[in-house]
């Protein structure tokens, strides 16, 4: 008997398409699975929550730490004994403007002890013109900048070839005894070679400025306000030329509160409000 | 065929052998140090009882530790005083480990500067089970003084020769250095009394110095502290004149000048001359004052700072001072010269040096007066 030869029959299909598109197929399914965990696992966990936060909500109660010890910052006034400044008066503001109700309660402590009181939970966050320390960083967390201390140019009023730090060459310029060129390695370099005239304070250096013993001066920017307040036949020039950014450190559990300061200073820059408290207190 | 072959894996593996063994030699072998002493330095000044306290107890890298040193000395300043951690060169009783005090007190020989130790800092097995009471490494009870005198003793003997100058302490009227307990003059004098002899059978040229009081305006029964002049007052009845060689002073001028005078109810500079005039009272006008610390900060925002070119003008009066007015003191060390880190607050604003060995305009101030020339 002979073999039998039965018809061939066509491969069969097993699933659907070629190989590569089962594999395409099952690629998918793991990732929408994988989304379909996550999500239903961040659900089930518990919303992170800033107790910081929720306090100053539940108590209307924003407690700021400050040093009065810095004016026109924050300083006490005698007669009243009170705490004023611009940090003061910002602080106020601040708080109103986190939610309805809520105002701030200024604690006073020493310099020093400005960051263990914050740590230590004595207050909410630190207005006291704080400058932004990036070593600090594993223990607060900083706000945005509200005041820049940094170094200005301050030339004679009505000065227009003296634009910036390049038009200095050939130049005498006073400085404040002591003062350390900072900034990029640069700007340090090119100020160490202009041959500064220092003079004891920076009043004495903005005084030879306004006695045109020098033709542009090289301070801080709180002292070239100060100054400007009572003084007029001098101005600021541009830009500062060096960050001394004022910050305001809050622990770093307080990511909410952190946020809504932040949304609030935006708005103060934006409607002016940074602007006239620099105006009313210099 | 097979025995030569057998022959040259024999050789491979007495090969690999010999390495291992070489490597492992030079592994255990001591290490020779990386920074090299260097020529032996002389301090040029015109004033020779210049000093500045320098902070290299927890300066790791030896390099560091010389440009220090090279720097204090590029200065002007013949004299340093460091600070010698009982807990750290005793971590138990008897087992002393001197190779990083070596290396500081090394280095500040070769720049030909002259050292004054400062020693304290009770290890935790000289105090209580902290379980039972817990303490820190300024509590030292009286029944653990002996211990502490053993470890000046085997200090001044490790170093006699190049270390000639110890203290006793740091500011034991201020309950912070006393262990948090309220201070007791008559009991650091007792531990005077237990550490000067042993330092003396060490090396009889030593120069033991008491005091390093805090100077402070603390009222009577003040639990943090007490008013300094009252202490050495104490100290002095108790017999403390008795056992060290001379006395040193913390003299820090706060917002004044070095030349307002000295008043019992103000902290300032001149509260040296105070201190001084209590050892001639109590018969004691042999006793050298040894000012291990002082000076002025000019932090910008701290109350008891002064500005940058007040702070240099100061610093070279206080050193003149110390050089033409006050005889009986013999040397005039200020804090400090650098810190091994950033402090972060105003003490960053006491040093001349930056961490990162930038010298501040003090420095140069400082270089200049040192070698004569106007300020």
């Amino acid at each position: 008997m002979g073999r039998v030869r039965f018809p061939r029959l066509p491969k069969s299909r097993k699933g659907f398409g070629s190989p590569t598109q089962r594999r395409w197929l099952a690629a998918l399914a793991v990732v929408v699975l994988a989304t379909v965990g996550v999500w239903l696992l961040l659900r089930a966990l518990p919303e992170a929550v800033d107790a910081t936060w929720a306090r100053i909500m539940q108590t209307g109660i924003l407690r700021v730490c400050t040093d009065p010890s810095w004016p026109p910052f924050e300083s006490v006034d005698h007669p009243t004994g009170q705490t004023e400044g611009l940090d003061i008066d910002l602080a106020q503001l601040l708080a109103v403007r986190l939610a309805p109700g809520v105002h701030a309660e200024i604690v006073t402590v020493g310099f020093d002890g400005l960051y263990d009181a914050l740590l230590a939970g004595r207050c909410d966050a630190i207005l006291s013109a704080l400058p932004y320390e990036p070593t600090r960083t594993q223990d607060v967390t900083y706000s945005m900048a509200y005041f820049n201390a940094g170094l200005v140019l301050v030339t004679h009023q009505g000065t227009s070839d003296i634009a910036g730090l390049a038009d200095l060459t050939g130049r005498v310029v006073s400085v404040e005894w002591g003062f350390v060129p900072d900034g990029d390695r640069r700007q340090r370099l090119f100020l160490q070679k202009l041959g500064l005239r220092r003079y004891d304070a920076t009043g004495d250096a903005l005084r030879a400025l306004q006695s045109g013993e020098v033709e542009a001066t090289l301070v801080d920017r709180i002292s070239a306000l100060a100054y400007l307040h009572h003084c007029q036949q001098v101005q600021i020039t541009g830009e500062p030329i060096t960050d001394l950014n004022y910050v305001i450190p809050v622990r770093p559990d307080s990511f909410r509160l952190l946020a809504e300061i932040n949304r609030v200073l935006l708005e103060m820059r934006q409607d002016g409000t940074l602007e006239n408290l620099q105006e009313k207190w210099f | 065929m097979r025995i030569d072959r057998f022959r040259h894996q024999c050789a491979i593996r007495r090969f690999r052998l010999g390495l291992l063994v070489a490597f492992s030699l030079l592994a255990g072998a001591p290490v020779s140090p990386l920074v090299a002493l260097g020529p032996q330095q002389t301090v040029r000044s015109v004033n020779p009882k210049m000093g500045v306290h320098t902070r290299l107890t927890d300066e790791v890298e030896p390099w560091k530790i010389k440009r220090t040193l090279e720097m204090v000395r590029e200065m002007g300043a013949a004299w340093i005083v460091e600070f010698f951690p009982w807990g750290y060169y005793e971590p138990s009783p008897g087992r002393f480990d001197w190779s990083h005090a070596d290396l500081v007190v090394d280095h500040a020989r070769r720049q030909g500067l002259t050292v004054i130790a400062r020693l304290g800092f009770v290890p935790e097995w000289a105090r209580p089970d902290p379980e039972l009471q817990p303490t820190t490494f300024t509590y030292l009870d009286q029944e653990h003084y002996p211990a502490f005198a053993e470890y000046v003793q085997a200090f001044v003997e490790h170093f006699r020769g190049r270390v000639d100058y110890v203290v006793i302490w740091n500011e034991p009227n201020i309950s912070l250095e006393w262990g948090y307990r309220p201070v007791d003059p008559e009991g650091y004098t007792a531990l005077l009394r237990s550490v000067y002899p042993r330092a003396k059978a060490a090396s009889p040229n030593v120069v033991v110095l008491g005091g390093a009081l805090a100077p402070t305006l603390a009222p009577l029964g003040d639990p943090e502290g007490m008013n300094d002049l009252d202490y050495l007052r104490r100290m002095l009845a108790a017999g403390a004149g008795k056992v060290v060689d001379g006395l040193a002073v913390h003299a820090y001028g706060w917002k004044m000048p070095p030349d307002a005078p000295a008043d019992p109810s103000i902290v300032n500079l001149a509260r040296t001359e105070l201190l001084h005039q209590l050892l001639v009272e109590s018969g004691n006008a042999n006793l050298p004052i040894y000012v291990t610390e002082g000076g002025w900060n000019d932090h910008p925002r701290w109350t008891k700072a002064v500005q940058p070119s007040q702070r240099a003008a100061f610093t070279l009066r206080a050193y003149q001072k110390a050089m033409a007015e006050w005889p009986w003191c013999k040397a005039m060390v200020l804090w400090a010269f650098r810190y091994p880190r950033p402090a972060n607050t105003y003490q960053d604003y006491f040093t001349f040096v930056t961490t990162d060995f930038t010298p501040k305009p003090i420095y140069f101030a400082v270089q200049r007066y040192a070698k004569g020339e106007a300020p």
